[in-house]
């Protein structure tokens, strides 16, 4: 075979060499329309390196717009330390650099200083992806998702222009806090010993909690938003690791949370991990794709609307995206990516993307079932009735969904210690003075779970003439029922009834719904004897009583709006009541005698108090901020008679007290009543 | 037929798809700068028009530099490979083209396609003005 030396290339070989190339590419990127450059290109060249080239052989005259943006300005202080100053704000920082992505920065906010309730936030360089991040934080909000919110900011490093960075902020306890009424808990990675069963434990940032498989229509219907959302990212990295799931007491579940930039603690690298394999069995369960779908249709139904919104974030972000590239290039680049956006939300391939569906663990504990003997007294095919008589309750009983339970009058239900009653239905009791129905532990002195009603919104729950001892309320397939009554999600109604303790719960536990008590007398509580969370209604004509327990307290309202009226809280050695997470609450004609604290007000909650009397208080009214990422809390004092006689008033520098002669009729007005 | 090669070519798995493109595309500028290499006349004045060997080592440097995901590791990667290739260099035939082609390979494994288009332009034209001369 003959070889060949090739002579050296001669000067006007490497001088045409170089010049074609150079005048195709600027012919090509300063000619070729800006919605074909963003355009899919032949041989798999990818947009970064068109924008690469675009950026050097552009050379047709663009526009280019200056771009507002809140400006975060630090400063060094010397030892490590640093200074912020925003909008704002004004105070020292640590800030530190993530390794994970060049030029990004993690800021945390001393617990006395928080930045807007922010305890730590994680600045990252603006890019064309972030837009992305954006829609899908929009989407997560729409869809119910916990999403961090994600903002534009420009950044100084000692007065040197950093350019734009995306805020977001970082999921820890301070911010579930604030996110979620529902006592939430972020999960840590790795705490359990694989394989996770059932009804296991799970660490938490307040300790181990129970853990369930079993999922609802609403678990998936999270779950599936989030694998929407990652498949329109195009992004492959599952919540699992440490702040990337929640567990919710109040149904017992485990939802993700959407994050745009998680740190490498946040993404397990241990793929055995419980969560890691919990996370992939739960994402690529059957119904979780399947709910994808629904959702997929759903939104597709509104499609112009979030083109819509989106083209705002666009008009938005787009300009301090463009990194010095004219308009119409980032018009069109923006546009582009809009458009696949949707078109893999509205489009989606969960098997394509995640795998094929894998069938999840079933929850055996979780079963429901009617036990032989109340079969007996199903009387239509939704309601069990119970007839005056007595009834052993010897374990746990969880009723099917949609079966009523009706306690007529003269009924005794005796509870097996340990027991409890699930009734996943309407609630009934009729009692009457001369007939109530009794429900009781089966031993002297035992002590059994609670009755509890998960409902489904508005399922009624109507109690009438009851007389209830013993319970102590408990965990039940993974969900808390924080009272000896716990109802979820349902229209409470009770009157006429007497609840007693001893109880290390509280009596009643009442979350997520409404609620209108009336002429009760509650007493013996070592905790709480009313525990209201994210309520709206009426408490009125009650009577709370501590009868020397340690601890006692009235009511605690965890947010909602209540307007409480004409009750009476007698030697309460805890608090009379307690209104805090942004609670509402018009307290009205109440006697408060003997307890430790009359009123607690903290962490964002509102109390208006008019035509009280206190009397052998040791504090009439404490006002405080006590979770740092919250606020303090606000009480409006109107006529009110026996203060003045001990320490009226304890109120820290976040927290405001007012005192009028006439009530603010606008704020009587949003509970239904009128000075 | 070409339906059925259109429905076969949809179904595999994507990163197949783009390392057969990849390979194409390293073939397709192979024969490019090969035919720019080795233009003559005469049929005795040009080599042949693709040798195997070059070849196959060209399309496993473009494999092995496409699966390595990490920026460090993939420099890292195309610098040992542009090594182990020159101390190799002096046994394969032509030798200028071989470090070409395996300098086109790791520019395509890391997926700088339209870097890899333009500096096999550049090296075309550069080969094609360039005279030769036989030894």
């Amino acid at each position: 075979m003959r070889h060949y030396k090739r002579a050296r290339p001669r000067p006007n070989a490497w001088l045409f060499a170089l010049g074609i190339p150079a005048v195709v590419l600027f012919a090509v990127f300063s000619l070729l329309p800006y919605e074909r450059m963003v355009a899919r290109w032949p041989f798999g060249i990818g947009e970064q390196e068109v924008m690469a080239y675009q950026r050097w052989f552009d050379r047709r005259p663009g526009q280019h717009v200056e771009v507002e943006a809140e400006e975060f300005a630090f400063s060094t202080l010397g030892g490590g330390r640093r200074s912020l100053v925003a909008k704002g704000y004004s105070g020292e920082v640590s800030v530190s650099s993530r390794p994970e992505v060049n030029g990004s920065y993690e800021v945390v906010f001393p617990d006395d200083s928080l930045f807007r309730g922010q305890k730590s936030i994680v600045l990252m360089p603006a890019d064309s992806r972030s837009l992305k991040h954006k829609y899908a934080q929009l989407m997560a909000d729409a869809l119910g998702l916990m999403a961090p919110d994600l903002t534009l900011v420009r950044v100084r490093m000692d007065g040197e222009d950093e350019g734009f960075f995306v805020k977001e902020e970082r999921i820890s306890p301070a911010y579930i806090l604030k996110g979620r009424a529902d006592g939430a808990t972020l999960l840590k990675a790795g705490t359990v010993e694989a394989p996770l069963q059932p009804a296991d434990t799970v660490g938490s940032d307040v300790g181990p909690v129970r853990f369930r498989m079993a999922s609802t229509a609403e678990d998936d219907a999270m779950w599936a938003a989030l694998g929407l959302l990652l498949q329109a990212q195009e992004r492959r990295d599952l919540p699992e690791g440490d702040g990337a799931l929640v567990y919710s007491p109040w149904r017992g579940s485990v939802e993700p949370i959407h994050r745009a930039f998680p740190t490498v603690k946040e993404v397990s690298a241990d793929t055995a991990a419980p969560l890691v394999r919990f996370a992939r069995q739960r994402m690529r369960s059957p119904s979780t794709y399947e709910r994808m779908l629904e959702l997929a249709d759903t939104l597709r139904a509104d499609s112009a609307v979030w083109a819509g919104r989106f083209a705002a974030v666009d008009s938005l972000w787009g300009p301090a995206l463009s990194e010095g590239r004219s308009l119409g290039l980032t018009g069109a680049a923006t546009t582009r990516q809009r458009e696949r956006f949707l078109q893999r939300v509205f489009h989606p391939d969960a098997e394509a993307f995640f795998g094929p569906a894998v069938a999840a663990t079933v929850d055996s504990t979780a079963t429901t079932a009617l036990p032989a003997w109340m079969e007996r007294f199903r009387t239509e095919p939704d309601t069990v009735r119970l007839h005056r008589g007595k009834y052993d309750i010897e374990g746990d009983i969880r009723m099917p969904e949609g079966v009523a339970l009706v306690l007529e009058r003269g009924t005794r239900l005796f509870f097996a210690p340990g027991a409890n009653l699930v009734i996943n239905g309407a609630f009934h009791a009729r009692g009457t003075d001369l007939n109530p129905v009794f429900i009781r532990p089966a031993e002297e002195g035992g002590r059994y779970g609670s009755i509890s009603v998960q409902g489904s919104g508005n399922t009624p729950v109507v109690l009438r003439g009851v007389r209830m001892s013993g319970g102590q309320g408990g965990w039940i397939d993974g969900t808390e029922r924080a009272g000896m009554l716990s109802f979820d999600r349902s229209n409470v109604r009770m009157d006429h009834c007497t609840l007693e303790g001893p109880s290390t719960g509280a009596l009643v536990a009442i979350r997520r719904g409404q609620v209108m008590l009336r002429d009760n007398f509650l007493s013996g509580a070592k905790g709480t004897a009313l525990l209201c969370e994210a309520v709206q209604g009426e408490v009125k004509a009650c009577h709370f009583t501590g009868e020397g327990m340690q601890g006692a307290s009235g009511i605690r309202l965890h947010g909602g709006q209540v307007l409480v009226s004409g009750c009476t809280f007698n030697a309460l050695d805890g608090t009379g009541l307690a209104a805090t997470r942004a609670a509402q609450v018009l307290l009205l004609s109440g006697t408060f005698k003997g307890c430790a604290t009359a009123v607690l007000v903290e962490d964002l909650a509102v109390a208006h108090v008019d035509r009280c009397s206190f009397e052998g208080y040791r504090l009439a009214f404490e006002v405080r901020k006590r979770t740092a990422s919250l606020g303090g809390g606000r009480l409006a004092l109107y006529r009110n008679e026996g203060l003045g006689l001990g320490t009226d008033r304890a109120v820290d520098r976040y927290s405001s007290v007012t005192s009028a002669p006439a009530p603010d009729p606008v704020a009587w007005k949003q509970f239904g009543v009128y000075p | 037929m070409r339906e059925s090669l259109e429905r076969a070519w949809a179904e595999l798995p994507g990163v197949v798809q783009r390392d057969a493109r990849d390979i194409v595309v390293l073939f397709m500028l192979v024969l490019a700068i090969t035919i720019a290499y080795n233009r003559g006349y005469r049929r005795t004045e040009r080599g042949p028009l693709v040798r195997m060997p070059l070849l196959l080592l060209a399309g496993a440097t473009v494999l092995l530099v496409r699966h390595v995901h990490e920026m460090p590791w993939r420099v890292g990667l195309g610098v040992a490979v542009l090594l182990v290739a020159g101390l190799i260099g002096k046994r394969i035939h032509p030798r200028g083209l071989w470090m070409l082609m395996v300098i086109i390979a790791a520019i395509i494994g890391s997926g700088w396609m339209l870097s890899a288009l333009v500096f096999s332009a550049f090296l075309f034209i550069v080969l094609l003005l360039s005279p030769t001369e036989r030894r």
